[in-house]
C-alpha cells in the first residue's frame, strides 16, 4: 500500500449464511474521488485522484471487477450477489491513481 | 400531482421524457414519453414490431446514428459494431435527483439474457452529458449466481442515462432511463 492512511473498508454480507442461497454483498470504501473537473477554495483545478479498479476474488478465481471512472460516487460502494456453497474467504483489491493499492479480506461463514 | 406535472413539462437534455426504465419490448420510444407526436425528439430504431400473426417479434438493433453524438463513437468501440437490442437489461435510477454527486443505480440482467449456457460478461454505463461519459464498467463471470450490480454515480445534468451489456456469446443489450438533477456534480467550485 502506498498511500500513509489506511482507507476504511466496510464489508457487509449476511450475518448467516445457508448453502446454496444467492446473498448479496455490499463492499465500500472511503475515498474522495476526486473527479478532476473541481476547484477548490482557492479556485485551483484539484488534480484527479480516483480509484481506477475493484476485483473481488474467490477460491474460483475472480468473482467480480469494476473500473471505476470520474463519474462514480465519493467513497465508491458496489453491490454484487454471490452464491457461496461452503466457507469461503474473499480477497477485495483496489487500485487507484498516484499509486493507490489497498487490499482487503472478507471471511463468509456458511452453515 | 403538482411535481409529477412540474416533471412532466421540465426540459430533459437528451431524448425523450423523464422516465423510460424498463426496456424490454418498448425500446427507446416509450409511449408518452418522448414518443413521436409530442414534440420530442425519439428513437424509433428500436420498437418492437409486431408479426402479422400478432406475435411479438425481437426488437430492431439500436441505428447507429440514434445514439447521443458523445457517445456514439465510444459505444461503437466497446461493441465492435455489433447490433444492440434495448432489452435484456434493467436499470434502475430515480426520476428527480437532489444532489448529482450521489445517485444511486441499480443495474441488472433480465434471466432471459444469459440463457443457453451464456452470462453477461460486461455492463457499462454511460452518461452522455458528463465531462467523462463512461461511468463504470462492470465484469461478471461464471461463478456469480446473477449479473446484477448496486453503486452510486455522479450527474452533472439532467440526461439519459445509458447501461450496455456484453453477453458470453456476443449478443449486445441496451436499457436507458432519464434523470432531471437539481444540484450539478462535477462542474462546481
Amino acid at each position: 500500500m502506498s498511500t500513509a492512511i489506511r482507507p476504511v473498508v466496510r464489508v457487509q454480507t449476511p450475518p448467516v449464511i445457508s448453502p446454496g442461497v444467492v446473498i448479496p454483498v455490499r463492499v465500500a470504501i472511503a475515498h474522495p474521488m476526486i473527479s478532476g473537473h473541481q476547484n477548490d477554495e482557492q479556485g485551483r483545478r484539484q488534480a484527479r485522484n480516483i480509484l481506477t479498479r475493484f476485483e473481488c476474488h474467490g477460491p474460483q478465481g475472480l468473482l467480480f471487477a469494476l473500473d471505476l471512472q470520474p463519474g462514480m460516487a465519493a467513497t465508491p460502494s458496489v453491490q454484487f450477489w454471490l452464491k457461496p456453497e461452503g466457507r469461503m474467504t474473499l480477497q477485495l483489491h483496489w487500485w487507484g491513481d498516484h499509486g493507490f493499492e489497498h487490499r482487503h479480506h472478507h471471511e463468509l461463514v456458511v452453515s | 400531482m403538482k411535481r409529477r406535472r412540474w416533471i412532466q413539462h421540465a426540459t430533459v437534455i437528451g431524448w425523450g421524457g423523464p422516465a423510460s426504465g424498463l426496456l424490454g419490448a418498448q425500446g427507446f420510444a416509450t409511449p408518452g414519453l418522448g414518443a413521436p407526436g409530442d414534440g420530442r425528439p425519439a428513437i424509433v430504431g428500436s420498437t418492437v414490431k409486431a408479426t402479422s400473426r400478432g406475435g411479438v417479434d425481437e426488437p430492431n438493433p439500436v441505428p447507429f446514428d440514434d445514439w447521443p453524438a458523445e457517445i456514439r463513437d465510444p459505444i461503437h468501440r466497446w461493441t465492435q459494431g455489433r447490433p444492440v437490442v434495448c432489452q435484456g437489461l434493467w436499470l434502475d435510477l430515480p426520476e428527480l435527483v437532489d444532489n448529482g454527486n450521489d445517485v444511486a443505480l441499480q443495474l441488472r440482467a433480465e434471466p432471459g439474457a444469459g440463457t443457453n449456457g451464456c452470462f453477461i460478461e460486461r455492463v457499462t454505463v454511460w452518461a452522455p452529458r458528463n465531462p467523462h461519459p463512461l461511468v463504470l464498467e462492470a465484469e461478471f463471470t461464471r461463478h456469480l449466481p446473477r449479473a446484477e450490480l448496486m453503486t452510486r454515480i455522479r450527474l452533472a445534468s439532467s440526461q439519459r442515462v445509458f447501461a450496455l451489456a456484453r453477453a458470453s456469446d456476443g449478443r449486445m443489450f441496451c436499457a436507458h432511463r432519464s434523470v432531471l438533477v437539481a444540484l450539478a456534480a462535477c462542474i462546481e467550485g
